[in-house]
């Protein structure tokens, strides 16, 4: 964790357990604050205050509720997924990241009152009787920071009791040593963020290439979990059928398709906000040649036709091999025209996606 | 302080120090002139004995020579430090206008050139003209200040905001000279779409934007005669728009092109969802009667039985 250049305690996240084991960890002498505008001070003036951000941690005691459902986006169809926002933000790079436009605080903030957030899991634990997905990985990478705040072990603890909550740890990285040293979870999915090579390479500064993802998750299958992916997000450009063709391929000549809880496509978008952002932080950024239109929720999306070809392209790839027609694909953040168009036609909600999804394969 | 009279030709009105106003309309100050003569006389300052620098009234020293003045009245302030100068002229200035982006951008290129520090602007001048403190704002202004002279006149007849200056400063020099003569005839919005539109083609396409300006110009060829700028800056725009949007434009052009090849009569009107996202097309039509409302639903019942009606449904599932 040496890309972290200084780190702030709020004075009230002092005494918890995790700030105590992150200070050990880190070897960096610890301002205490008493809230996050001193933080903001320090960056104030900054050039590139997002850059700043990612090399600053802050302990903080998290406030508001730690599990919400995904706000996915108005009028297309979400899954009935549930996040959990124990860390924010993150100390990759990402052209495309919202979080770059969505999160006013830019610095990296890991909130430690676990107490708290075991509470909620245990309510919603209770409260859901059937299966249902919850994850991390939303307003952040839920590995990137887990050398500094062991959180993934912490998590699978706070599930165990809960076998029907299908956790799911979402990251692009290959922090896996504390996964494969801690007892799998049958309910526990690690899932990766996947691209084609190039556009990781171009696209997601900081992130390790898409093939080592790949055989990280190949460990981790080894270790017994079950694995998801996530083409997110796809991006059209030159050479996108090979690209991604070859991800899929390599992907499914190391995973078995038993281990795969499932697989989500989703085509780039993004508030219109985000576009100066890019451009100023990205200027040969890919994100800024796609066919754009403006979606019925406001955002920038790719135009259908186009999005709908690459659905398709990808999911042919994977329909090559009979063992992945039987994988759980779905579409993230899409209509059910889109949805129809590349599935077939069919009846669809939310709550019927969240059932499929949720539902276990063995 | 005290006033003297001093020649047009005195190189107190050569030496551009402190000149940041270049690019201004002249004929109501010609007109103010010629009315009430010179209420308030320029000022500056008197470097050594005898040699004097003009600081402030710029404008109206160009356009009392354009008169044909000869001698203009002068008065001469107490202070020899740049800095306190600068910060009295802005002051002045901010009180009877608003400073535009290039007029912030000479006052910065000015004060560089005399030797104030990046910092010093930073803390002393930056809240001044009310922009944010920043080395990079001032790098920015700066830049602004560098860009040839047609660019600088667009930047300041159109009023172009920090976001479209930006943009033209990705481009190469001979790449904005070859821009402007039809930026000169867009709306801001429409000066921001070509810019944009033109970068990101180039990016997509790994193409230098210069290579595109002449692919428009070899295809537009025979009708190099056109003289109309105007009518050139539109096409040129709808030509960046077609390149960048291919699958958009030809879905929309295809609708076009079936809705008359089916008559799709033009009293009715027929929408598809914004940018096809949905499948749903909507019709609308007025009448004022029960046998017009007869008349335009036996229309709309002869167009769906079209064999060719299928083709404008939007969105096919996949073959099982
Ligand atoms: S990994 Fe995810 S959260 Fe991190 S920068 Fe990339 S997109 Fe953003």
């Amino acid at each position: 964790m040496n890309f972290i250049e200084k780190v702030f305690v709020v004075a009230e996240a002092y005494s918890y357990p995790l700030t105590q084991r992150i200070l050990n960890q880190l070897q960096l002498k610890p301002q205490i604050v008493s809230g996050t505008e001193e933080v903001r001070q320090e960056i104030a003036g900054e050039e590139d205050i997002i850059k700043k951000g990612k090399k600053i941690l802050v302990l903080d005691i998290s406030k508001a509720k730690f599990i919400k459902p995904c706000p996915c986006t108005p009028v297309y169809l979400g899954c009935g997924y549930l996040v959990i926002n124990a860390d924010l933000n993150c100390p990759l790079d990402c052209s495309y990241c919202i979080l770059q436009s969505y999160l006013d605080q830019p610095w990296l903030t890991v909130f430690v009152n676990q107490d708290q957030l075991a509470q909620e899991i245990s309510y919603w634990g209770h409260k859901r009787k059937g299966y249902f997905r919850i994850g991390t990985g939303e307003l952040g990478d839920s590995l990137a920071l887990d050398p500094l705040t062991q959180r993934s072990r912490d998590l699978c603890q706070m599930f165990f009791s809960y076998p029907q909550a299908i956790l799911e740890l979402k990251t692009k990285t290959t922090s896996i040593d504390l996964i494969l040293k801690q007892k799998c979870l049958p309910n526990v999915v690690i899932a990766w963020s996947l691209n084609a090579e190039e556009i990781a390479h171009r696209e997601e500064k900081g992130a390790p290439p898409v093939k080592d993802r790949l055989l990280a998750a190949k460990e981790v299958v080894k270790k017994g979990y079950r694995v998801a992916f996530h083409f997110d997000p796809l991006i059209w450009y030159r050479n996108w059928e090979e690209g991604y063709g070859q991800v899929v391929e390599f992907l499914m000549a190391n995973i078995p398709a038993e281990k795969v809880a499932w697989i989500s496509l989703g085509a780039l978008r993004f508030p219109p906000q985000l576009k100066a952002i890019i451009k100023k932080r990205f200027p040969n950024s890919l994100c800024l040649t796609q066919e754009f239109i403006r979606g019925l929720d406001g955002k920038y999306r790719i135009f259908r036709p186009l999005r709908v070809e690459m659905y398709r392209q990808v999911m042919n790839f994977f329909k090559a091999s009979k063992r992945y027609q039987k994988v759980k694909f779905y579409l993230c953040m899409e209509s059910a025209e889109v949805w129809n168009e590349v599935m077939g036609e069919k009846k669809r909600s939310e709550r019927g996606i969240c059932v499929f999804l949720s539902r276990p394969l063995n | 302080m005290k006033t003297i009279n001093l020649s047009l030709n005195n190189p107190a009105f050569q030496d551009e120090r402190f000149r940041f106003s270049y690019i201004f309309a002249q004929d109501d100050l010609k007109t103010s002139l010629l009315l009430s003569g010179l209420i308030y006389p320029p000022w500056g300052i008197e470097e050594k004995k005898g040699k004097f620098i003009l600081v402030s009234g710029w404008k109206r020293v160009v356009v009392a020579r354009e008169l044909g003045w000869k001698e203009i009245p002068f008065l001469v302030i107490q202070e020899t430090k740049p800095e306190i100068i600068w910060v009295k002229l802005i002051a002045e200035n901010k009180a009877h206008r608003q400073l535009q982006m290039v007029d912030k951008a000479f006052i910065i290129k000015k004060m560089l050139k005399m030797g104030i520090s990046r910092e010093r602007i930073k803390k002393g001048i930056c809240s001044l003209l009310e922009i944010p403190p920043l080395v990079e704002w001032i790098s920015f202004y700066e830049h602004l200040a560098e860009l040839e002279r047609e660019t600088i006149k667009v930047i300041a007849a159109k009023n172009l905001p920090e976001y479209i200056v930006r943009l033209l400063f990705d481009y190469a020099q001979e790449e904005r000279q070859a821009l402007i003569p039809w930026l000169e005839h867009l709306s801001q919005n429409k000066i921001k779409e070509v810019l944009e539109n033109l970068q990101e083609i180039a990016l997509r396409d790994q193409l230098r934007p210069a290579q595109i300006i002449s692919a428009f110009r070899a295809l537009e060829g025979d009708r190099k005669g056109e003289k109309d700028l105007a009518r050139q800056a539109e096409k040129w725009r709808e030509h960046l728009k077609e390149k960048r949007f291919p699958c958009f434009q030809a879905t929309f052009l295809k609708f076009q092109s079936l809705l008359k090849e089916i008559n799709w009569p033009p009293e009715i009107e027929i929408k598809p969802s914004p940018f096809f996202e949905r499948n749903d097309l909507r019709v609308s039509f007025e009448f004022t009667n029960e046998n017009e409302l007869k008349h335009m639903a036996s229309k709309l019942l002869t167009l769906s039985q079209n064999k060719k009606i299928k083709q404008l449904f939007f969105g096919k599932s996949p073959k099982k």
